[in-house]
């Protein structure tokens, strides 16, 4: 018994915790994103601190916030095996999609209402960040639903035939290919 | 007899603090740490609702991942206060009471074309050959999300719209950074490489760009 219960606190002992993984800094990366379609979208942030119990009255904070979300494909997977020419008659197979950019300014995030209880201190800048932060993932948990890749498919399509139509081409074809990613958003 | 029931007793109590030890580390019951540490402030789930959906054609091709810190500090009467307290005795005696914000912010600048821009006159065809002229490469967005700022000290009370003055001026400054470190002649020069792929791919051979 003993023995077992020995096991089980070394096992339990020896869980290490996951590292979180940090962008790269101060990098300059060239890439070869062609930006087709952009969704302005806007978010209510509401919290209310009265969960602790040892803190007396609470603490309500009413925000909105406004986010860029960008998409468009990947210009770099590109080549010359994507094009099937025929004198005027064009095929395009384009990769699909992604999520390019969101951006969330700082003066489009604006406190709306707050009421601080007798007993409790303001909020701070930090706290407001936290809650953006949080607004923030949900609106990135949230981009699936709002159809921005099937609206870049469609405004890539566009954009793309509109060139190619000004190269002289008047049959074109478009098409896509390629597995869609989990939205990985940079 | 005694001492067989101080035996039982401190199985007992073993067992009960082994028990009591693991279903913490299983979060099944809160620690000591946990009963008396603030709760995380979380918000609630709120609709994401589409105000607007914008058609563009910004080619991106270079991106500056950057951290810069800026800091804004405020004089107030009581830290005016202080600080001639402090000027008149030999040495610092009261603690500053200006009112500072430091800040560190991680975020990217994206440079590269607008080519809503190409204008018919931009683009002649003669052949296989193709002339453009390619609109300026400029900077197209400075991203700082919320999640990208620590805010490193806050002394006084800050209002949201001072603090997002300091935050304006962290995208200034990397913004300013990305200059530095010639993003529009490396997003200039990854641009015509882009477009002259793309051309050749298209059936070109002779492919003329200039800017």
């Amino acid at each position: 018994m003993l023995r077992f219960i020995l096991l089980i606190l070394l096992i339990a002992a020896s869980c290490k915790r996951k590292h979180e993984q940090q962008p790269d800094i101060f990098s300059l990366k060239e890439m070869s994103d062609l930006a087709t379609v952009e969704y302005t979208v806007t978010k209510i942030i509401k919290a209310n601190d009265n969960k602790t119990w040892f803190k007396a009255g609470e603490r309500k904070i009413l925000m909105s916030c406004e986010a860029h979300i960008k998409a468009g494909i990947d210009m770099g997977s590109i080549n010359r095996n994507n094009f099937r020419i025929d004198g005027k008659n064009i095929s395009v197979q384009l990769p699909l999609p992604k999520v390019i950019s969101i951006s969330i300014p700082a003066e489009k995030i604006k406190v709306e209402y707050q009421e601080v209880g007798l007993f409790r201190d303001p909020y701070k800048a930090g706290e407001r960040d936290q809650l953006a932060a949080q607004a923030e993932t949900q609106i990135k948990n949230s981009i699936d639903s709002l159809g921005i890749l099937q609206q870049a498919k469609a405004n890539t399509s566009l954009f793309v035939s509109n060139f190619l139509k000004r190269l002289g081409y008047e049959n074109i074809n478009i098409s896509y290919s390629g597995k869609q990613s989990p939205l990985d958003i940079p | 007899m005694r001492r067989r029931r101080l035996r039982t007793l401190f199985g007992v109590a073993a067992i009960a603090f082994v028990s009591i030890w693991l279903l913490q580390k299983i979060n099944v019951l809160p620690t000591l740490r946990e009963i008396f540490s603030p709760k995380p402030l979380v918000i609630d789930e709120t609709p994401v609702l589409i105000k607007e959906i914008r058609s563009i054609g910004q080619l991106i091709t270079a991106t500056l991942y950057d951290e810069v810190v800026v800091d804004s500090i405020e004089i107030t009467k009581g830290s005016r206060f202080v600080r001639s307290f402090n000027a008149i005795v030999p040495f610092r005696i009261l603690p500053s009471a200006d009112k500072q914000i430091v800040l560190v912010a991680r975020g990217k600048v994206l440079a590269g074309t607008d080519l809503n821009l190409l204008a018919d006159s931009s683009m002649k065809i003669s052949g296989d050959t193709v002339w453009l002229q390619l609109p300026r490469t400029k900077i197209l967005d400075a991203i700082i999300n919320p999640s990208g700022y620590e805010i490193f000290v806050e002394n006084g009370n800050w209002s949201p719209q001072a603090v997002t003055a300091v935050k304006l001026k962290a995208r200034e400054k990397m913004i300013d950074h990305a200059f530095e470190q010639n993003i529009i002649d490396k997003a200039s020069m990854k641009t015509k490489a882009v477009m002259e792929d793309f051309l050749h791919a298209a059936g070109f051979k002779i492919i003329v760009l200039s800017e």
